[in-house]
């Protein structure tokens, strides 16, 4: 049905009208009624097909093998294999705004986003296919929050007669929690209000977990045929926002948040722990190169930790704006966020300097290229910068070629 | 002249009044030269009273077409989007280093202040730097954190400049309020359209001349350069321009007494064309005051076409009255018989004139109805202040000695150039100019084919391209992240609506569908205002800029949105679509876009759910009446919307108005001349320059818009007097048994004479207006120029060529003897 949306001006193209064609069409708009057709649900409605998909809202971008892979508003996933300069359109069922994605292998890839949407592709980006969306997300949330009821209610019917005052206490508040909880679950089922995942990361082409707002979490483990909730092992009372997950070391995984969450799991996801931040303002992203774990936060707040994040150093980076996104290699880092602010880190992940993107558009994700510049996501799409944060002198372009895999 | 001794006894070979050898109109008016005289003065007297109550009317309904669907859609919505338009913006740039200084702070700020206490300022919605309402804002850990840009503990210090620099940054007015280069900044000054302390409407001349004089003048100077655009202002210089035109007509005037004594060499001769046309220019605008009518900038033009247009048949009359005294006629006989001679073809033409210029009724635009109404008015008028009032007067007075000799000496003279122009009356030299006729008309005809619809320029289209306002304009477009041709959407819902998450999603998939169209730059809209602030309230984290699902979060969001992003019953939220440019092409495409996404989009709903309240609409969901919140897209508004339905009148008007318009001058010279061939003879030459004035607009790119649509009427109205005097002339001429080639040299230097002058005169007249300020009276001058010249030339030259194959002087002396015995006709 909305097939006659994507290109939408190639039917309507006119070039040195005459004024009677002029006349002619002009008759002919007002009488062409066609099919009716009416608003779709962005979660039905494949997203347009578009020359400025690499300048609109850009949210994630990550490598595929040799190649690079971005996801952003409207449904847009795209992808280039020369290194950001030339990116191709991929065809993904949703218009959704997607947030994150990630690839297990070459082919196996997962988008997540807003409408708690999770997009799979098995062809390297070109097409996607939708595994779940929020509305199922909010009918596993409520199962998942009436179980938690009634275990904290048996729970503190338990307690109540053997355990202290102070195990009643936090007895009775986590059933405050889960009654709010479920509350907000049954409110969002009922008003089809949904809630966006933030990342996605897969670490093998079967097993992978995507988080997001309000502490929602789901994992599979057969690649994302079977999507399970998995929000009430995190120890996040207050279903604080999960911003990133990322992995660290052979066997963690750890969640960054809002309000100074860090979570940990070393069993990949099994059992988590919460671990105690150097800031308690939000954290939007951990990176984990060698022994070295670099975190990156609200208003320039970025920490160090050598010790697998018992204990952290601040580092200044001469910057307030929020970071968002960031990337690290054996030769360095580069954070970026808000108000095109970009912070490099040298080698040894120690000194930091701090510029501006001209244009001063915000960013979100950032990764190396194999050329060595730094392909940038955010506000203004793709933008391709120099280690020192210049922009290049040849910036990225759509084209309608599938590229050369 | 032997042939012509009986011609006073004669009569022409046309029918539309008497058939009498002293046609009763000339005996009523000439019986009664007196009263004639006192009916007319006392008219004059009457006409001249109703110019005290001539009033210049600046209003932007008559310049659009009211009845188009797309200014209906925007009218139902005028009030709630009024806000936008009437708006200036100051910008105010310093030549040296940037905007952080304190002595630009400090000019700012006086600027500022005195802006504050100009007449019709909205003083509540002023924004610059210096206002509290320009506010900065961050996310801190403990939540938001914000002020004003100029924090009150602002001293000049180079600390606090720093601060407002700071500010400045985490503010988002980069682009908006300050220029993207830092070397400007903005004071945003909306105004109120009523005058609070006595309730009259604000006059846009008035408060424009307010800025100039208190702000540009006053704070303009080599280091601070004052920029001001805006409706208002746009309206306020075009108004200014207006008043140039007075200057223009005198010097059309002066010029024309010149060329006119030149032509005459009498003082009499001089002044009483220009006094009865002047007379004419009198009841025209007095008349039209008397019924209501006000002057906009295109009918302030109208007496200038009055004026010329009397002073061409002023002329004719003139040169007939010279000729007969130089016969030895007294001034009554003189004047009697150059009315007989003239008041056929002169009424013929003026007629033609009136009701050619009536088809400009076809287009739906009240200023040019208006002009339309005007200009037949006008020449109506002058049917009886130049073909009775002026002989009247004249039999009278006479005309003097030297003019008399004067006209005798030329109607002697061997005429060289007349006798040189003859020849194209000849079969031998004829087909020449008939070959380069078909030439320039095949090669005009498809030169034409790249004619645009609209306006081409860039900036105000109305005004120069290097007039101040567009030079404003073109620094405001070039240092700020803005553009001047906006193209608005309104899509309508149910009230209380606006904000659901459908009619959002639907806003916000419209608006990226818009971005792809070719020629758009960017939209915007209360989604963009609802992602933006979701994204702040979840700490600026670009994640967050989509729209919710959550009703409560959607209401949140678009809380402090800007009034101007939705009506007051949130029934109506106005996608605002910015332009690359107003091209009639890129204002199809966006149309067309449009269209086709409403095809997909619109709910083809009853309209009564559109009226239904919140829980009415509930209800009706409820019982699955309706699948939904209803949502339409609805064309136009903006300058570029209103602009695209514009165009589409004029493209729907052009062909209507070009065929009834030569239907019209067919049909007045058929039954004046009764025959095909005349009527050819006539209206081919003018066909040739409606072509090749078509050929001229390519190539000087002006598009056909409101200005120069009227234009193609008035050219062909005019024009086709000159081939009437000619072919008129030349008849009797020929009826008079004279050769084709002999009668069109006793044509030429008669009638010849006259309508080259006229020709001329008529240039001059409108030639002044290419002096304009006002692009489109400029536009117009150059048409009309063209216009009058060319088919003057087209009545002397080719007009004569067709006639030499065309005509038949056998046959009509054979038909004129069948129906009138030996009589030869008058002349």
């Amino acid at each position: 049905m909305f097939s006659d949306l994507v290109r939408p001006w190639t039917g309507n193209q006119k070039s040195g009208l005459s004024l009677l064609s002029g006349l002619f069409i002009t008759g002919a708009l007002a009488t062409s009624t066609g099919a009716f057709a009416e608003w779709q649900d962005p979660l039905q409605t494949p997203a347009m097909s578009s020359d400025k998909a690499h300048q609109s809202l850009l949210l994630d971008v990550t490598e595929r093998g040799n190649a690079l892979v971005s996801v952003g508003a409207y449904g847009h996933a795209i992808v280039s294999t020369d290194n950001g300069f030339t990116w191709f359109q991929g065809s993904v069922p949703v218009t959704t705004t997607l947030t994150s994605v990630d690839f297990a292998d070459e082919k196996n890839g997962w988008a997540v986003g807003h409408d708690g949407v999770i997009l799979n592709t098995a062809d390297g980006g070109l097409n996607w296919t939708k595994q779940f969306d929020g509305f199922k997300a909010n009918e596993a949330m409520l199962t998942s929050a009436r179980n938690n009821l009634t275990n904290a209610e048996e729970r503190s019917e338990e307690i109540q007669e053997t355990g202290s005052d102070m195990e009643v206490e936090q007895a009775m508040t986590a059933l405050e929690n889960a009654e709010f909880a479920f509350q907000d679950a049954e409110y969002d089922l009922e008003t089809g209000s949904t809630k966006p995942f933030l990342d996605v990361y897969f670490w093998s082409a079967k097993e992978g977990i995507a988080v997001g707002a309000y502490g929602m979490a789901f994992q599979t483990m057969d690649g994302g045929s079977e999507w399970f909730e998995i929000s009430s092992r995190l120890p996040n009372p207050n279903r604080l926002h999960l911003n990133a997950i990322t992995r660290v070391g052979e066997r963690s995984l750890t969640i960054v948040g809002e309000m100074g969450l860090m979570l940990r799991s070393d069993d990949m996801g099994e059992t988590w722990v919460g671990q105690s931040a150097p800031y308690d303002g939000s954290l939007f992203g951990l990176l984990d190169e060698g022994d070295t774990q670099i975190l990156f936060a609200l208003r320039g707040h970025t920490y160090r930790s050598d010790d697998d994040g018992i204990t952290w150093q601040a580092l200044d980076t001469g910057s307030e704006q929020t970071l968002l996104g960031g990337f690290s290699s054996d030769r360095g880092a580069m954070l970026v966020g808000n108000g095109g602010s970009v912070v490099t880190l040298n080698a040894q992940l120690s000194g930091a300097e701090s510029t501006i993107i001209a244009g001063r558009k915000g960013a979100a994700s950032v990764i190396r290229s194999e050329a060595g510049h730094f392909v940038i996501a955010g506000d203004a799409g793709i933008q391709l910068v120099s280690r020192e944060g210049k922009l290049l002198q040849r910036q990225a372009e759509m084209s309608e070629e599938k590229g050369n895999e | 002249m032997s042939e012509q001794k009986h011609h006073y006894s004669s009569e022409p070979e046309h029918y539309i009044l008497s058939s009498e050898s002293e046609p009763f109109l000339e005996r009523l008016i000439f019986n009664n030269r007196s009263l004639v005289i006192v009916v007319l003065m006392a008219l004059t007297a009457l006409f001249g009273y109703g110019l005290s109550k001539v009033t210049l009317d600046a209003s932007i309904e008559k310049y659009i077409p009211l009845n188009h669907e797309y200014i209906q859609n925007y009218l139902v919505h005028k009030d709630e989007m009024k806000s936008g338009v009437a708006n200036v913006k100051i910008a105010v740039e310093t030549t040296d280093g940037d905007i952080f200084t304190q002595d630009y702070m400090d000019t700012l700020s006086k600027i500022s202040d005195e802006i504050f206490f100009v007449k019709g300022v909205d003083r509540s919605g002023m924004e610059s730097l210096w206002t509290p309402n320009v506010r900065w804002m961050e996310v801190t850990e403990e939540g938001f954190q914000g002020g004003p840009v100029i924090p009150s503990t602002y001293d000049g210090s180079p600390d606090s400049l720093e601060q407002v620099r700071q500010n400045v940054l985490k503010s988002g007015q980069v682009g908006r309020l300050v220029a993207n280069n830092f070397e400007s900044s903005i004071i945003n000054v909306p105004l109120v359209e009523y005058n609070p302390d006595t309730g009259e409407k604000l006059s846009y001349a008035t408060f424009s001349a307010d800025l100039e004089e208190k702000i540009r003048n006053k704070y303009g100077s080599d280091q601070y350069r004052i920029y001001i655009t805006g409706t208002p202002k746009k309206l306020g210089d075009l108004l200014e321009g207006a008043q140039s035109i007075a200057l223009f007509f005198l010097a059309a005037m002066v010029m024309t007494a010149i060329l006119l004594y030149l032509y005459s060499r009498c003082i009499r001769g001089t002044i009483v064309p220009i006094v009865a046309s002047l007379i004419a220019v009198v009841w025209q605008l007095g008349s039209l005051a008397l019924m209501g009518f006000t002057i906009d900038l295109y009918s302030v033009l109208v007496p200038f076409l009055v004026f010329a247009i009397g002073i061409s048949h002023g002329v004719q009359i003139i040169n007939g009255i010279a000729i007969e005294s130089g016969k030895g006629a007294s001034p009554v006989q003189a004047a009697r018989h150059a009315f007989r001679g003239l008041y056929v073809p002169g009424m013929l033409a003026l007629l033609s004139d009136a009701i050619g210029f009536l088809t400009l009724l076809f287009i739906d635009i009240g200023v040019i109805q208006e002009l339309a109404i005007a200009a037949s008015v006008g020449v109506a008028m002058i049917i009886v202040t130049n073909l009775v009032l002026l002989p009247v007067i004249m039999s009278y007075i006479g005309i003097s000695q030297p003019g008399i000799d004067h006209a005798y000496k030329a109607s002697q003279s061997k005429a060289p150039v007349w006798r040189g122009l003859s020849a194209f009356a000849s079969r031998k030299v004829a087909p020449f100019p008939i070959a380069i006729a078909i030439a320039m008309g095949i090669g005009g005809y498809y030169y034409s084919q790249d004619l645009k619809i609209g306006d081409l320029d860039k900036g105000a289209p109305e005004l120069r391209a290097d007039s101040r306002y567009n030079k404003d304009n073109a620094f405001m477009v070039g240092n700020y992240s803005t553009s001047s041709d906006v193209f608005v959407v309104m899509v309508e819902t149910a009230p209380e609506r606006c904000n659901a998450y459908k009619v959002m999603d639907a806003m916000d998939r419209f608006m990226w569908y818009m971005e792809n169209v070719p020629g758009v730059q960017s939209a915007t809209s209360l989604v963009t205002v609802s992602k933006l602030v979701t994204k702040s309230m979840n700490e600026g984290n670009l994640n967050w800029s989509a729209l919710s699902r959550n009703q409560t979060v959607l209401n949140t969001s678009i809380q402090r949105a800007p009034g101007a992003l939705l009506n007051s019953d949130c029934s109506m939220a106005p996608v605002i679509i910015y332009l690359n440019d107003h091209k009639a092409e890129t204002l199809e495409t966006v149309v067309a876009a449009v269209e086709n996404f409403k095809d997909s989009y619109d709910d083809d709903v009853d309209m009564k759910f559109y009226g239904y309240r919140y829980n009415e609409l509930e209800q009706a969901i409820e019982d699955g009446e309706i699948a939904s919140v209803p949502v339409r897209f609805q064309l136009a508004s903006g300058n570029a919307g209103i602009e695209a339905a514009t165009n589409q009148v004029i493209a729907d008007a052009q062909g209507t108005m070009l065929i009834f318009v030569y239907v019209v001058v067919f049909v007045l010279c058929f039954i004046t001349f009764r025959s095909l061939r005349a009527v050819a003879c006539i209206l081919i030459p003018l066909a040739l320059t409606s072509i090749l004035s078509q050929a001229l607009m390519t190539y000087l790119d002006i598009g056909v818009k409101v200005a120069t649509l009227p234009v193609i009427a008035l050219g062909v109205g005019i024009g086709v007097d000159y081939g009437i005097y000619i072919y008129n002339r030349l008849e009797v001429m020929i009826l008079a048994g004279k050769s084709m080639q002999e009668a069109f040299f006793e044509t030429l230097r008669s009638t010849g004479k006259a309508v080259s002058f006229t020709g001329v005169t008529l240039a001059i007249g409108v030639a002044t207006w290419m002096l304009s300020p006002i692009k489109f009276q400029a536009d117009m001058g150059i048409l009309l120029t063209f216009m009058f010249l060319w088919n003057m030339l087209g009545a002397l030259i080719l007009l004569p060529a067709l006639a030499s194959f065309l005509l038949k002087p056998e046959s009509m002396l054979a038909r004129h003897k069948k129906k009138h015995g030996e009589v030869p006709p008058a002349g």
